[in-house]
């Protein structure tokens, strides 16, 4: 079956249109996660946001308010830092890995139900998407990255240098914690559809690959969220017609990419 | 009278429990050109973390002048280089840029006079041709003048500088300090600086501030270069000893 038609199918267009608009927009998120060096917040999120699902399918309060409530925490742990500088940030990543990946296994452990939505959460399953969960996904990631655009010059001067940023009057603080809460939404809503794995991979993968050949900011955003498109609809196909689950093919997909980058890094930069 | 821009009134600094300074009162002067120093790990940071506002005092009060109600002092402030992270594609442009940023909209772009401001500073520091050029491709030397005009595009009322010689070779050590007492008598700018590095600073500040073990002292750098003040502060025996013009420190051990 060609292209064309695996995408003429009703579920593969849903799946492509959620998986775009999630792949795009992580995909420049990640620039700012691995320019920061927070890689691990988002694996960290991810799995809070996960854990925060399986306490809502094993007590029967709302799964996407429970994972919500979770996420919440996480972006307010990450982002304030209460142990100051005496410990190092990575380690309360850590701290907050373990525990929500050991607390969300005792949680389904008690609820076959649970079982079942977390192993999907962790895969993910792009092709059993709703029409509310894609109507969700384009208005979420449309406010964000309107948000994003509008906020750039706060967003990449706290990143860059929070601390010149403070001097100049910006709240390095508040946006701190809006970016960070940014994040945690996003995480939020695309690990429903997407699963960690694939959440992780389009955070990390596409903005590493692009800031090898890279040398301008703007052009990194640009390429990274190229890389995760053409990831994106490459990985879905190639798992139509392989008959592959499609979180991992997309994944793979990204990796091999990353590896033509690689391999450019210093014969062609893009400046 | 010279106007007082900062004040500290009985001010004592630190994080959480721990106290770091105690009873600061002193206050920093329009013109003043002062130079903070003191043993590393001696409270040189803390102070300037709150002389710039983002460190609360404990105890006491910080006054800042106000032009005018809308108008609060504005710092230019630049940070160690190497605090600094190289990872980021940003362009000596972009960089400068980001010192216009509290001036524009809160979702505004940069305008006309906005890049008209950062290539005339870039003009004035001797780094134009670089504006397109990628920050982390630059020598010490230049990534501290490029923090430099960042802090300058602002149009700041007092400049705070962190260490600005940390890192630096020889040459564009003395480069920076020429440029940053050349900022004091060319635009009257008050300029505070931190430097752990007595010998690089005495030759250009006025006044000097040192610190050590929760003691703070501010004087007259002629007052404050005598050899049995600087003994003391240092605890060990200091000698000054002057070279070609120039004052040059050297610590000795009690038996020389």
């Amino acid at each position: 079956m060609n292209m064309f038609s695996a995408f003429q199918i009703p579920f593969m267009q849903k799946a492509l249109v959620v998986s775009l608009i999630t792949g795009g927009f992580l995909s420049f998120l990640g620039v700012y996660i691995v320019l920061r060096r927070i890689v691990f917040v988002g694996i960290a999120l991810s799995q809070i946001t996960a854990c925060g699902f399986a306490l809502g399918f094993l007590s029967g309060i709302n799964p996407l308010l429970s994972s919500i409530i979770f996420t919440l925490i996480g972006v307010i742990l990450f982002s304030v830092q209460p142990t100051g500088k005496k410990v190092p940030q990575e380690s309360i990543i850590g701290l907050a890995y373990a525990l929500a990946a050991s607390l969300g296994i005792l949680f389904v452990a008690k609820s076959a139900q649970a079982e079942t939505n977390i192993l999907n959460l962790l895969s993910g399953n792009i092709l059993t998407v709703t029409n509310s969960q894609v109507y969700t996904a384009l208005t979420v990631f449309c406010l964000v990255a309107v948000f994003h655009f509008l906020f750039y010059k706060q967003f990449i001067f706290v990143s860059f240098d929070p601390e010149t940023a403070a001097t100049s009057g910006l709240n390095a603080k508040l946006w701190n914690f809006i970016f960070y809460l940014i994040v945690g939404i996003v995480i939020s809503t695309s690990i429903r559809t997407s699963g960690v794995i694939l959440t992780f991979g389009y955070m990390v993968i596409p903005a590493v690959s692009t800031l090898m050949v890279v040398r301008n900011l703007k052009k990194a955003f640009l390429l990274s969220v190229i890389l995760g498109l053409i990831a994106t609809f490459s990985g879905l196909y190639l798992s139509f017609v392989l008959d592959l689950p499609s979180g991992p093919t997309i994944v793979t997909v990204l990796c091999v990419l990353s590896g033509l980058c690689w391999l450019i890094k210093n014969k062609s930069p893009i400046d | 009278m010279d106007e007082t821009l900062i004040e500290f009134k009985d001010a004592s600094l630190g994080y959480g429990p721990k106290e770091i300074l105690k009873n600061l009162n002193f206050r920093i002067y329009q013109n003043d050109f002062i130079g903070i120093v003191g043993p590393n790990g001696a409270g040189k940071t803390t102070l300037l973390r709150a002389i710039l506002g983002i460190l609360k005092p404990q105890k006491g009060e910080v006054i800042y002048k106000h032009f005018s109600p809308d108008s609060p002092l504005r710092f230019g402030y630049v940070p160690q280089i190497q605090t600094i992270d190289e990872i980021f594609p940003l362009s000596v442009y972009e960089i400068v840029l980001m010192g216009r940023y509290s001036q524009m909209g809160l979702i505004a772009k940069p305008q006309r006079l906005d890049r008209d401001r950062v290539f005339s500073v870039l003009k004035y520091l001797g780094i134009e041709p670089l504006a397109n050029k990628s920050y982390r491709e630059l020598s010490g030397g230049l990534r501290q003048r490029v923090l430099l005009a960042r802090a300058l595009v602002s149009e700041p009322n007092i400049l705070v500088l962190d260490e600005p010689t940390n890192d630096l070779d020889l040459a564009s050590e003395r480069i920076t300090m020429d440029l940053i007492k050349k900022l004091h008598i060319d635009k009257k700018l008050t300029i505070v600086m931190v430097s752990h590095l007595l010998n690089v600073i005495i030759n250009y500040v006025e006044k000097i501030a040192f610190i050590n073990s929760q003691e703070f002292k501010i004087s007259d750098i002629k007052e404050a270069l005598r050899e049995e003040n600087l003994s003391e502060v240092y605890g060990i025996k200091i000698k000054i000893g002057n070279l070609e013009g120039e004052k040059i420190i050297m610590a000795r051990p009690d038996n020389q």
